[in-house]
């Protein structure tokens, strides 16, 4: 019985001076390979009396079990050692920045049209689009403003000859959609797009600028019905407790035509600089459509009758965000685009 | 046009707060800019001057002024101060423009209570007046400044085109009866004609004139008007000149008919004919210019030469001088157009111009008439000849509109009874009677805006209050919702911000020389652009991108991606896409591995035709503007539908720029393909198998010719083909390159043996081989 016990600390022994994985195997064949010194003592097997064979195979296994758990445990350790070493050349600053996977943003101007335009789905109207170069005669004259008239003084354009010019609204769609209805179905729509007035930029003017439209036509459209509209297309741009004001108006396209006022987010009314101390804030200009435009657009005013309204999308924004200058949303600095991507 | 409030007082004695006008007005009417006094000084009381002493070694001198029942000592050093004038002084306590307090002080030794003060102390601007010194007020005799205007209050009322009734005083006195439901005290007047006969005879040989009147005042004086006078033509923001001319001015605003005086002495004739003109005729106006005329302008002549230009300025011939002691007073009916023509024309527009344009009421122009020949005469001491010279071709006379009731609730939403509908017209002193469900109303001349049933609806909704109307949403039922594509042009948006750009909005005006090296075309220009830099229509939206790059690398903002969908203008508008690329992307920048290169922008190109559902192929192309070697043009279908590359470095160069990828995608041209169905295919269960193989190849062959090749040579199961490598160098030569491909297989019904595989790489291989001047790599 001491050869098993010496066998297992001179094993041992021998375990504690491999600091390879590679090692570790020479000593598993030296001691537990087929012709290892293990394997040896159990050949010696053979030499005993069949009574005593059982118990010393099993002393045998058990010293086969006993020197396994031994390399495997050591063999373990090495390995994490490793690992470990391995592990600690790979540190990092996790206070390094990422790689820049930020996503950019749509523009505000953008944002307010898409915005305006999900409210106006909801309520049943379709966006309509047209172009930017217009006629005369679908940018003014079937709008109810025949050359000569005195308002084309109030919207100085950009004229590419004498029959054709940049819209200075986007008024000449809703022309064309009614014309495509062919003056026998209702229209419920929006219309977005760019405009252009011959306007010195500032502060204040742009010559071009981001407008949204309303048109309804129907059988039984009324003012009332304008107010309402009106009432959440303010609430949905500047809160849910605004209310609205109408002041008389004049557009040669509609009549009666209306300055609309939302009451200040600022102050609730009560009076401060944004509002200039009157309570409300001027958004937007809107107007039963004028029986002559109707006419001009092929919808019998004795049937039919509309609203329409128009709505500066840069006037919006700077009075919600309190933007001071509107060449700020040309300028396209990402500094402030970055701004709105909330 | 400014109101007055104790011009008003004329025609409403009833008491109104001009803040609450304002509110009024502008909720029911017509804009109120503002409410202001008329001169920015509180405190101001008349003095009378009794005494002056000189003072020794000083200009200045001791007054000794009337205060009501005091007697004041004020230290005054205008030269022009006297005794015996009647003078404003700002008493103890009183406020000057710009916060000046008034004191007692010590002046000389002398303790001065209060100051007497000079037009421009008291805030009244250069515009209106010349004087030098104190003002002293003409004709002395006044109760208190009250009555001569120097505490009246403005309203300065922003009038839209439509409302020509509101721009006289009287008008505006119409409107606030309306509003406030108290009465109109009408004006009355009376002249007193002397003995003399007009002998002025007035014809008419124009359409373009529908009345022409006039009358003579004799043995006037040319002088200053007394300061209530004055003081309103300065309300209304009128500079006064002498009192005929400032009768004329008076009367327009006061009634809204515009006059003109002649000095009758003049002219020559007796009778005064009103024509068209001829085409070059010339005529000197009262500025001393001469003017060339254009057929139908409108002249008043004396028979052979013009003495004035009707409606827009008088003639320098004909002018009322010092001199002057007889006038021919003109109160004229013209065509609206014609004066609005003729004024823009000659740049002559004035309030008389203005008033005519927008449309005169012709019932006030004898009233009008009457009231400034008495007034000159009251004025200037003189009289008012017998009878009025009168020619008429077309006046004006009211008119009827019927109205249903039902009309009226109809538009407004509103439930009016006939009634309530009939009682806010006549508030608005129209005659309206009733029969059954409609209003009748006759419209007086005055109110030339009103021709239909939508102008009085729209008197009877401002009246009653748009803020009273009920707040409902339409009845029409109508589907909403966006179209195919603008669903997808907001998801082709949404995908490039998640890729972390930015949209851009810049301006469509442009300098045609910026698209230079982009397109060949020329920009349509507009006609009077504001700015060179914004002459002409873009056609394409890169060089404005690449403005916005510039703008933040000026900034030390060197990784900036943009892109922007707008219209372009080429034989038509269309809309495109653009981006702008520079600097690092998706990197860190501590680590950057990856320079951003063509194949970035490739990638995101590749990206946005996805969602289009479109593959382009890219054909190596050349812009001026852009690297010869690295852009391409996007080809769909066998058409150009945009174009990519680097910036060339000259054009980096302009803009101050180091990098720059672009690429500009017409959305007009892809529209065409766009499909939106998404196709549901079985995702195959049998496992695939990849083969690897290396091509040596012409340096010039394009990679994506080797790509579509294998996939044109249909050997079965392949489903897929990808370039993995790219060599150059040894041992191949400077005329060769190597492309390794990856190529994927897939049998839906089974899976391969090797030898299958085999089999269908050779296939592959042998079709490349022959098609393509080619070998494998071995
Ligand atoms: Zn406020």
């Amino acid at each position: 019985m001491e050869a098993f016990d010496s066998l297992k600390q001179s094993f041992l022994k021998a375990l504690e001076t491999v600091f390879k994985e590679a090692e570790l195997a020479e000593l598993k064949a030296e001691y537990l390979g087929k012709k290892g010194k293990v394997t040896q003592l159990m050949q010696a097997m053979k030499d005993l009396s069949p009574e005593e064979r059982p118990a010393y195979g099993q002393k045998v296994n058990q010293l086969k079990n006993e020197l396994s758990d031994a390399l495997n445990a050591h063999k373990e350790a090495l390995e994490n050692a490793r690992i470990e070493a391995q592990l600690a050349t790979e540190k990092i600053d996790v206070t390094l920045p990422g790689h820049d996977m930020s996503v950019g943003s749509s523009h505000i101007l953008t944002q307010i049209v898409e915005s305006i335009e999900d409210l106006f789905i909801g309520l049943g109207y379709q966006i309509k689009e047209g172009p930017e170069i217009e006629s005369d005669e679908y940018n003014f004259e079937k709008l109810n403003l025949p050359k000569n008239h005195p308002a084309r003084d109030m919207q100085d354009s950009f004229y590419i000859d004498p029959n054709t010019l940049l819209r200075t609204h986007t008024s000449p769609v809703q022309v064309r959609t009614m014309l495509e209805y062919g003056g026998s179905k209702p229209v419920k729509i929006i219309c977005p797009g760019k405009v252009y007035r011959r306007d010195d930029d500032d502060a204040t003017h742009s010559h071009q600028f981001m407008q949204i439209e309303g048109l309804v036509v129907d059988q039984k459209t009324t003012m009332a019905d304008l107010k309402g509209t009106l009432l959440k297309l303010a609430q949905t741009m500047f809160g849910p407790d605004r209310t609205i004001r109408l002041r008389p108006s004049y557009f040669p396209f509609t009549e009666p035509s209306v300055e609309v006022d939302v009451s200040c987010y600022n102050c609730e009314g009560t009076g401060c600089s944004i509002c200039k101390h009157t309570g409300y804030i001027e958004i937007l200009g809107a107007g039963m459509v004028h029986d002559n435009v109707l006419k001009m657009s092929g919808y019998d005013p004795n049937v039919y009758q509309g609203f329409a309204f128009g709505i500066g999308v840069e006037r919006i924004a700077m009075l919600k965000y309190g933007i001071e200058d509107i060449r700020h949303f040309y300028t396209n600095d990402m500094r402030f685009l970055r701004m709105f991507n909330q | 046009m400014n109101v007055s409030m104790q011009w008003l007082n004329d025609y409403i004695k009833a008491t109104i707060d001009p803040k609450d006008l304002a509110e009024k007005f502008s909720l029911h009417a017509q804009e109120v800019a503002d409410v202001t006094p008329l001169y920015q000084a509180e405190g101001l009381v008349l003095g009378r001057v009794l005494k002056t002493e000189t003072i020794p070694d000083s200009k200045n001198k001791k007054c000794q002024v009337q205060v009501g029942d005091a007697i004041r000592t004020i230290v005054c050093g205008a030269p022009n101060v006297a005794a015996g004038q009647d003078v404003i002084v700002a008493d103890i306590g009183a406020t000057l423009p710009g916060g000046i307090q008034i004191k007692t002080a010590k002046i000389n030794g002398i303790e001065s209570a209060g100051m007497i003060v000079s037009l421009d102390e008291i805030g009244l601007d250069k515009k209106y007046h010349q004087e030098t010194g104190i003002h002293v007020l003409e004709p002395a005799g006044a109760d208190s400044l009250d009555t001569l205007g120097f505490n009246d209050q403005v309203i300065e009322l922003e009038l839209t085109p439509n409302r020509m009734d509101l721009m006289s005083m009287l008008g505006v006195a119409y409107e606030v009866s309306a509003l406030y439901e108290v009465p109109l005290t009408l004006p009355k007047v009376t002249v007193k004609e002397s003995n003399q006969v007009n002998p002025v005879k007035t014809v008419i040989d124009t359409d373009l004139c529908d009345a022409y009147y006039g009358r003579v005042i004799d043995d006037i004086t040319i002088k200053e008007s007394p300061e209530w006078l004055k003081n309103r033509l300065i309300a209304a923001g009128i500079r006064p000149i002498n009192n005929i001319v400032d009768v004329t001015n008076y009367v327009m605003i006061d009634l809204g008919q515009p006059l003109h005086a002649f000095d009758l002495d003049t002219i020559p004739s007796e009778t005064i004919r009103v024509k068209a003109a001829e085409a070059d005729e010339t005529f000197t106006t009262l500025d001393g210019q001469e003017r060339t005329l254009q057929k139908g302008d409108i002249l008043i002549t004396d028979g052979k030469k013009p003495i004035a230009l009707g409606g827009v300025m008088g003639g320098l011939d004909t002018e009322v001088s010092l001199k002057t002691t007889r006038v021919f007073l003109e109160s004229a009916l013209f065509n609206a157009t014609r004066i609005g023509q003729t004024s823009r024309r000659l740049d002559l527009r004035s309030e008389a111009s203005l008033r005519f344009e927008r449309g005169i009421a012709h019932d006030r122009a004898l009233l009008a008439l009457d009231k400034a020949a008495q007034m000159m005469a009251n004025l200037g001491g003189g009289t008012v000849a017998q009878g009025i010279s009168k020619a008429e071709r077309n006046v004006h006379t009211p008119w009827d509109i019927s109205l249903p009731l039902s009309r009226v609730n109809g538009v407004l939403g509103t439930a009016l009874t006939i009634d309530e509908a009939k009682q806010i017209l006549s508030r608005l002193h129209l005659d309206v009677t009733v029969q059954g469900d409609v209003l009748m109303v006759l419209v007086p001349v005055r109110r030339l805006d009103i021709k239909t049933e939508q102008d009085l609806i729209e008197e009877i909704g401002r009246v009653y209050g748009y803020n009273q109307l009920p707040i409902t949403l339409p009845s029409t039922n109508t589907e909403g919702g966006l179209t195919a594509y603008q669903r997808k042009r907001r998801q082709i948006k949404r995908h490039l911000e998640g890729l972390g750009l930015f949209e851009a909005i810049t301006y469509s005006l442009t300098h045609p020389d910026k698209e230079k090296g982009f397109t060949e075309a020329k920009g349509t220009h507009v006609l009077r652009p504001l700015s060179e830099d914004h002459q002409s229509l873009r056609q394409t939206l890169i060089p404005s991108l690449l403005d916005v790059l510039k703008y933040h690398h000026a900034r030390q903002m060197e990784s900036v991606h943009v892109f922007e969908m707008g219209h372009v203008y080429l034989t038509e508008e269309t809309e495109t896409l653009a981006l702008a690329l520079s600097g690092p992307w998706h990197e860190a920048p501590w680590k950057v591995a990856r320079p951003l290169d063509f194949f970035v922008l490739k990638g995101v190109i590749t990206h946005v035709l996805d969602l289009f559902g479109v593959t382009a192929t890219f054909k190596p192309a050349m812009l001026p503007a852009l690297h010869p070697h690295q852009t391409a043009e996007l080809v769909v279908d066998g058409n150009v539908v945009g174009f990519c590359g680097a910036v060339h470095p000259k054009t980096l160069n302009a803009y101050d720029l180091k990098e720059a990828f672009v690429v500009e995608i017409s959305i007009g041209k892809l529209k065409a393909y766009f499909n939106e169905e998404n196709r549901y295919i079985p995702v195959s269960k049998m496992p695939s198998v990849k083969r690897d193989v290396a091509f040596i190849v012409d340096e010039a062959l394009p990679a994506e010719s080797l790509i579509k090749a294998a996939l044109d040579a249909h050997v079965d199961h392949l489903y897929d083909v990808e370039i993995f490598d790219v060599y150059t160098g040894k041992p191949l030569l400077d005329t060769e390159k190597s492309l390794a491909l990856r190529l994927y297989f897939n049998d839906k019904t089974g899976t391969f043996k090797t030898a299958d595989i085999d089999r269908l790489m050779d296939q592959l291989t042998a079709h490349l081989t022959q098609t393509l001047n080619i070998r494998i790599r071995t």
